[in-house]
């Protein structure tokens, strides 16, 4: 089959290639935050705190087939009943005012901000390395601020590994997401960090039903992200 | 399909366990806090003479991704033995995995373990002693097992203790129960440079005194459990920091004492945990352990 002279096989394989070398971009680096970035007094920040969509759970990597991710389920579904019902949003929060008050370190001059839409849904941004995929520029005159800290929380609670049907490991406590500051006038990044704490259980996990050793390797978990963006904002290396 | 997918859970449920580790047990308590008042407290090392002492491995022994593409002819009976082989794979690479760790992390402490290996637990005793027998009349024996741990960077020591009291009823039987199970965890404060240059010399007995005191501040610890001193407190858990040389360990959990600006904590597997309070940091060797607090009581 040919298309105005062209194979269907090349054409399949140009566009394959095209899909490839999208999905195999490089992913952007950490940049560290200089402590005087942000140390002069006429600069206003934003801060804007995104929380994990989901409740506290067990988040389950590697169960390639659909009947694989319904025995992992199964696997976990105690575990997850646990981390719904015991686990609240207090310890997010908590990480949410470290990083706010961390920041109120290098500058007063930081408010809390609501986005009137989410990021996601804000126009693309073609930059290079170390600038945002997403253009927040526009945010400048909406918000009133020259710099947007964003503190996004992906996921939480606990993180098993799978090989298909088999569990390669125990579960583990897990969070995960990304602090990033962008400069307004630039949408270059002052700061990005992504985080993703796994914490392996002192010990056997499956206790039900108050899972002793994977609860305090969550609360783990979380002490070791408090360090680790305390560390970051402060300037030292991680 | 139903009864498929329950068979496959029970199967890789069973599988897929956490590795037995001997510095790990479950607590149990069944004991009449009257027969362990403090003058009938007797305790024995049993066949655990010697002084061991590892280095800290990380326990993470998830594996690596294992690929295998399941042979889809093979029926019912053959696909759950594939599925057992990939079980057993991953299995006994989390194992190796697990035991290259341990390996690792004693090699990195090897001074401190030279320095160990001919040290009986007894001769660490000075406030304490031994049981001769272990079991005296009107009295149980709580059969310890100590093992010591450190860092890396051997400037952080730690304890674990597990303590049994055995039920001699019940031990001829299959599923013997111990009448009081529990562990107790204790850590050092992390030790400046040269702190721990005193601690690997040879000329000093640096080294037996902080193992020591380590080791009767658990055994004192499970003395006042096991005499009902820790009743369990009504306050609601909370995260408490054991300050390490690098990240700071989790405890969560209850307060039960706070003494010589050490805390016992009872966290969530009712393990004890004591370690020192930040805020309170002091370097005086006689704020070390809590026996400041014993030994001003009367006898």
């Amino acid at each position: 089959m040919k298309i105005k002279g062209i194979s269907f096989k090349a054409t399949l394989v140009a566009l394959l290639a095209l899909v490839l070398g999208a999905c195999g971009s490089t992913p952007q680096p950490t940049v560290n935050l200089t402590s005087n970035t942000l140390a002069d007094e006429n600069i206003k920040l934003g801060y804007v705190y995104v929380g994990p969509k989901e409740k506290a759970t067990t988040h389950i990597f590697g169960a390639g087939c659909l009947l694989c991710y319904g025995v992992a389920s199964a696997l976990t579904s105690t575990l997850d009943g646990h981390l719904e019902g015991t686990v609240d949003g207090s310890e997010m929060n908590n990480i949410r005012d470290l990083v706010f008050a961390e920041y109120q370190k290098h500058n007063q001059n930081i408010d809390v901000v609501t986005l009137s839409k989410p990021i996601a849904k804000l126009p693309k941004f073609k930059g290079e390395l170390g600038f945002a995929k997403k253009d927040f520029r526009s945010l400048k005159e909406t918000l009133g601020v020259d710099v947007l800290v964003v503190l996004q929380m992906d996921r939480h609670g606990a993180y098993r590994s799978f090989s298909n049907y088999i569990p390669n490991g125990d579960p583990q406590g897990h969070v995960s997401g990304m602090l990033y500051t962008v400069d307004l006038n630039t949408n270059a990044y002052l700061q990005y960090l992504t985080f993703d704490e796994k914490v392996q259980p002192d010990g056997e996990w499956d206790e039900p039903p108050t899972f002793p050793n994977l609860t305090t390797s969550y609360y783990q978990a979380v002490e070791n992200t408090k360090a680790k963006l305390k560390a970051a904002i402060a300037g030292a290396a991680i | 399909m139903r009864y498929f997918i329950a068979l496959l859970c029970i199967t890789l449920a069973g599988c897929g366990g956490t590795p037995k580790r001997d510095d790990y047990t479950k607590h149990v308590n069944r004991i009449d806090h009257e027969q362990f008042s403090q003058k009938k407290f007797h305790f024995s090392f049993g066949e655990n003479k010697m002084v061991e002492l590892r280095g800290i491995a990380d326990k993470d022994d998830t594996a690596s991704n294992s690929s295998i593409l399941y042979q889809g002819g093979a029926g019912f009976v053959g696909m759950f033995a594939q599925i057992g082989v990939h079980a057993l794979m991953v299995d006994s690479a989390r194992d190796d995995k697990l035991a290259e760790a341990q390996s690792a992390a004693n090699f990195l402490v090897s001074p401190l373990i030279a320095r160990t290996e001919n040290v009986t637990l007894s001769s660490l005793l000075t406030r304490f002693n031994e049981s001769d027998s272990t079991a005296e009349k009107g009295s149980k024996a709580v059969m310890l097992k100590p093992i010591f741990f450190s860092n890396a960077a051997m400037n952080q020591l730690s304890l674990k203790l597990i303590a049994v009291v055995p039920d001699e009823k019940s031990e001829k039987s299959r599923k013997a129960k111990p009448l009081y199970q529990n562990l107790i965890q204790v850590y050092d404060r992390v030790l400046t440079d040269d702190e721990k240059t005193q601690l690997l010399s040879a000329e000093t007995d640096e080294l037996n005194q902080v193992l020591s005191g380590m080791l009767e501040s658990a055994i004192y610890v499970i003395q006042q459990d096991l005499s009902g001193r820790y009743a369990k407190p009504k306050a609601s858990a909370k995260t408490f920091l054991v300050p390490r040389s690098g990240k700071s360990k989790v405890v969560r959990g209850k307060v039960v004492e706070e003494a010589c600006g050490y805390k016992v904590v009872r966290d969530l597997r009712s393990w004890y945990v004591l370690f020192k309070t930040p805020p309170e940091e002091s370097k005086t060797k006689q704020n070390y352990s809590l026996f400041c607090q014993v030994a001003s009581e009367p006898a």
